[in-house]
């Protein structure tokens, strides 16, 4: 049982089906999840996520805490954009207030189309707040460094 | 025979956590610098050092304006509690 940092393989297939919207303005919603692979899920079960996770799943979800409501929260689009012969996309950061969370890992995905998922993201390691701040940083809006690329 | 390649790429992000309180003045600064100036890795030295520069000049004025608002913002809401007749409240926010 693990999380892998990977786009899913069934995201890629979407793209090509014009599944997903990432603009601004008129997109598609996006949700961010979190994932513990050891107890901290809320149940039994431990989240495997990775480039094989077609759709966001329960299994091994952190419990809702705070602002933190399971499900996770939705993500603000940054309009895509291109730079040299890369096309990416980003999101503003993500904060969970007032929450208990032990988390390892995160899955995005698009809430207004089944939640199908976009991509896994391993944190290295379990990031835990204490009645506290949550806050997943999003990277820069570049194209050799956003949450989303194709090159 | 023509081949078009491409490829699909995912970012890294940065976690935050914090124990029995939000995020300081000075983290969110520090967020908010990341976000207006990012430094490429593959920029040459001498840049990378003006960027660096440049940044923590950024971030000395974005800290400072944040302080003002959160104080604004806490003269508001203290002036409110006063006028709703919670005059002690309205002290220890101010006190804060």
């Amino acid at each position: 049982m693990a999380i892998t940092t990977a786009m899913c393989t069934s995201f890629k297939k979407e793209v090509l089906e014009a599944v997903h919207n990432f603009k601004l303005s008129g997109g598609d919603t996006f949700k961010l999840a979190l994932y513990a692979i050891s107890s901290g899920g809320k149940s039994s079960t431990t989240a495997t996520l990775g480039a094989a996770t077609t759709a966001f799943t329960t299994a091994g979800e952190v419990a809702s805490s705070g602002s933190y409501a399971t499900g996770g929260g939705s993500l603000t689009r940054i309009d895509p954009s291109s730079s040299g012969t890369t096309g990416f996309t980003d999101f503003s950061d993500l904060s969970f207030t007032t929450a208990t969370i032990t988390a390892r890992g995160a899955l995005i995905y698009n809430s207004s189309d089944s939640n199908k998922a976009v991509c896994a993201l391993d944190f290295s390691g379990d990031k835990t707040s204490t009645a506290g701040t949550f806050t997943i940083t999003f990277p820069a809006a570049a194209a050799s460094t956003a949450i989303i690329r194709i090159a | 025979m023509l081949d078009v390649t491409a490829s699909f790429s995912v970012g890294t992000v940065d976690v935050t956590t914090t124990d029995n309180r939000g995020l300081s003045v000075e983290e969110v600064a520090q967020r908010a610098v990341d976000k207006i100036l990012y430094i490429a890795d593959e920029a040459p030295e001498p840049l990378r050092e003006q960027a660096a520069t440049f940044k923590d000049k950024i971030h000395e004025i974005i800290v400072y304006y944040i302080k003002h608002a959160v104080d604004q913002d806490r003269a508001t809401v203290a002036a409110k509690l006063r006028e709703a007749g919670f005059p002690e409240l309205a002290r220890n926010l101010r006190s804060l």
